[in-house]
């Protein structure tokens, strides 16, 4: 038998398998096969490969697929939110707190992302990360790739009331890219990517550097960053076990320190979350120094929360214990701290920029088992404290229910909830409270978790009537709110907003909206990527 | 496995209000079975073959509306899951193909008489099986689509956003390396 010369045509014998030749390619195949001995070899081998692989038959789906998939259809809703922040308060989170433990301990992560060290006090080391606007890396990125700034011109630094947000576009779980984009100039900088959402930020009054807190993929898990702004220098400050009231970051008034909120626990040697000195399931009160980039903790109660630093040129930052009647004090950093000032009763003060007030949280609180995952269990309010400018001989820390028209009947309340301040030390916002009760008022929808309640403590307290209206016609009812943050002249508020996920292998994803109080249109900022983006949450510049 | 003639008129045949849970229905039990059987081929883990089924019914009831042309329901599908089941490939990293991977197949005797002699039993499905999750992801996709699914190089193209050309190379390639796979596990074709 003769071998024709010439290349073999396999790519024909290949399609010939599947009928897919034209009458001339049928023709030359024929002609080509009459001379060549290999190239009938290579017909009979792919036939048989055919053969083989087309009998593999069907194979049953497991017996419960159908429900798993009713179920995640029914869930799609619930994934990627924080489980304290779905409906039914503490009575939802209890059933949830198993799925979340027990994915904490199988670390079932999404990424293998490099994660610079936890550490038990230290300097952490900057990732390879470091990528300017300016550089080519991003402005030359194609729009597919979801890069938000093409072309970006400017700064990035935010200049006074420039907003900027965080922006995690490319393709899920294998290329994700985090930005921080200012808003005004289009100027973005590219850090370190994390492996989910991003669920709270804050900038530094100095603007240099941005703290954000992210999910860690699906493991149960948050993760504490710091970005230096102008060269996208990226910190990991820890990871933590996900629970009520640790998504507040607080920086100090002069920019130096950034305190934020770990719940301990030992994801696993490969998971880039390895124990740090504390024991599993404590929590405690953590600092950041921009100056020195040591990260350290300034609690070892095991029942601490990082609120808020008071006014004033020493830095102090208020300290917040759980317990059944939690209580706050405040901590000098770098001082003596004998002096420390217990405030019973009160927890998670947020002090107004201003420094003349302070949102925060009264009322009975309950963990689960182990001494972890605080929030209310009865009564749980959130307050304003008085003035403290002007409040005469009674302690401001006695402070108004922020609700006014809100009861507490049995004690249901909130169980968690968030708030923040407008750069007036005027405006307020409530969002994502857990309401464990019966609904008031409002057509029985009153409060409302994925309502945004606004008002003017100058001018009253928040009633079921400060709900924003005209944010409710610009998103889903399965969406979530994830952040609020005002606008410098508080004529908006910038909603972060998270979209329902079908659950494991969708990508996070995300709204930021620009909510006019006045109730005009609402309108989307960022969104420009071809993959689902998650944009948010905003930053003002101070 | 083969084409669902049935799905199209189902569709069709509906009234909008109730259409997309029922429709979806429909979805789910005409492709149950063929997209679980293709992830457990694509991942080559009965669990994770799940995870991936589950996925894309998910994924499929959330954008049924996105699904305007009625007769391409097949093809949206599979490309719904093949795009799943890659992303559950990546997240992976590798795929390890069940059994004694690693312990060199590659010398071992074919025990028994030519391969069509055996095309049943369990031994020569492992042994497929394992041939099959050898093969690079965009392969090993590929020759199924087309030799498990039986669909044609433009149908394959549909699902894949590729061209009809590009998919015949793609299919030529698969089709050799899958011929040397076989090879090592002792298929003497």
């Amino acid at each position: 038998m003769t071998t024709r010369r010439g290349p073999h045509p396999d790519e024909l014998i290949s399609a010939s398998l599947t009928g897919d030749l034209t009458h001339a390619e049928r023709g030359e195949l024929n002609h080509h096969l009459a001379g060549c001995e290999i190239c009938r070899e290579t017909l009979d081998a792919f036939t048989v490969e055919r053969e083989l692989v087309a009998v593999m038959g069907e194979v049953e789906p497991p017996r419960d697929l159908a429900a798993r998939v009713r179920t995640g259809i029914e869930a799609g809703r619930q994934a990627q939110r924080p489980w304290w922040r779905r409906g039914g308060g503490l009575v939802a989170a209890g059933a949830s707190l198993a799925t979340v433990a027990a994915a904490a301990l199988a670390v079932v992560l999404v990424s293998n992302l490099p994660i610079g060290p936890i550490g038990q006090g230290g300097s952490p080391e900057p990732s390879a990360s470091a990528t300017t606007s300016g550089e080519a890396s991003v402005s030359g990125e194609p729009s597919a790739s979801g890069t938000p700034s093409e072309t970006p011109s400017g700064a990035v630094e935010l200049e006074p009331g420039q907003l900027g947000y965080l922006s995690l576009v490319g393709e899920p779980f294998t290329e994700p890219r985090l930005y921080f984009v200012n808003d005004a100039t289009g100027a973005s900088v590219e850090a370190q990517a994390p492996s989910g959402p991003i669920l709270s930020a804050a900038l530094a009054p100095t603007g240099e550097w941005l703290a954000y807190i992210t999910q860690k993929g699906e493991s149960g898990a948050n993760e504490v960053w710091a970005l230096r702004i102008s060269d996208g220098t990226t910190l990991h400050l820890g990871c933590s076990m996900a629970a009520p009231f640790t998504d507040r970051l607080a920086w100090s008034p002069d920019g130096v320190y950034f305190a934020y909120t770990l719940v301990a626990d030992d994801l696993g040697p490969t998971s880039g979350c390895p124990a740090n000195d504390r024991e599993a399931r404590t929590t405690d009160a953590w600092v950041f120094e921009t100056g020195t980039l040591e990260h350290y903790s300034v609690t070892g109660s095991g029942d601490a929360f990082a609120a808020s630093f008071l006014p004033g040129e020493a830095p102090t930052l208020l300290v917040s214990h759980a317990g059944e009647t939690p209580w706050s004090e405040a901590v000098p950093l770098g001082a003596d701290p004998s002096d420390l000032e217990r405030i019973e009763g009160v927890f998670m003060p947020l002090v107004s920029p201003d420094g003349n007030r302070a949102l925060f949280w009264r009322g009975t609180m309950a963990s689960e088992p182990g001494g972890w995952a605080w929030s209310f269990s009865r009564g749980g309010m959130p307050y304003v404290s008085g003035d403290f400018r002007s409040s005469g001989p009674a302690s401001p820390w006695l402070g108004e229910q922020l609700f006014a028209d809100l009861t507490t009947p049995g004690g249901a309340a909130f169980a968690a909830g968030l708030f923040s301040w407008g750069l007036d030390g005027d405006l307020v916002a409530f969002w994502g409270g857990a309401w464990n009760g019966t609904p008031q008022g409002g057509q029985g929808t009153y409060p409302d978790d994925q309502g945004v309640y606004v008002g003017r403590i100058g001018a009253g307290l928040l009633t079921v009537n400060s709900r924003l209206a005209n944010l409710p016609r610009a998103i889903d009812a399965q969406d979530w709110i994830v952040d609020v943050t005002f606008t410098a002249d508080g004529g908006d508020v910038i909603v972060t907003v998270g979209l329902p996920s079908a659950g494991i292998g969708d990508p996070p994803s995300s709204r930021l909206l620009r909510v006019p109080l006045d109730g005009g249109d609402v309108t989307q900022l960022g969104g420009d990527s071809e993959s689902k983006p998650w944009d948010g949450p905003a930053v003002i510049g101070r | 496995m083969a084409c669902s003639p049935r799905l199209v008129p189902r569709f069709t045949e509906m009234t909008r209000p109730d259409r997309r849970s029922v429709d979806f229905e429909h979805l789910y039990t005409e492709f149950a079975g063929p997209i679980y059987t293709f992830a457990l081929r694509m991942v080559g883990d009965p669990d994770r073959a799940a995870d991936v089924a589950q996925d894309t019914f998910i994924k499929a009831y959330r954008k049924l509306d996105t699904l305007t042309d009625l007769t391409a329901a097949r093809s949206w599908i599979y490309r719904i899951a093949n795009n799943t089941a890659i992303d559950q490939i990546r997240r992976h990293r590798r795929v390890v193909p069940m059994g004694d991977e690693g312990s060199g197949h590659s010398q071992r005797p074919d025990p028994g008489p030519g391969p069509e002699a055996q095309v049943v039993g369990r031994v020569l499905d492992d042994r497929v099986e394992r041939a099959l999750l050898r093969l690079k992801a965009n392969h090993r996709q590929c020759l199924l689509l087309s030799d498990m699914e039986g669909m044609s190089a433009q149908q394959i193209g549909d699902v894949l956003g590729m061209s009809h050309g590009a998919v015949r190379t793609l299919l030529c390639r698969a089709r050799g390396e899958m011929r040397r796979q076989l090879a090592a596990e002792g298929f003497t074709r």
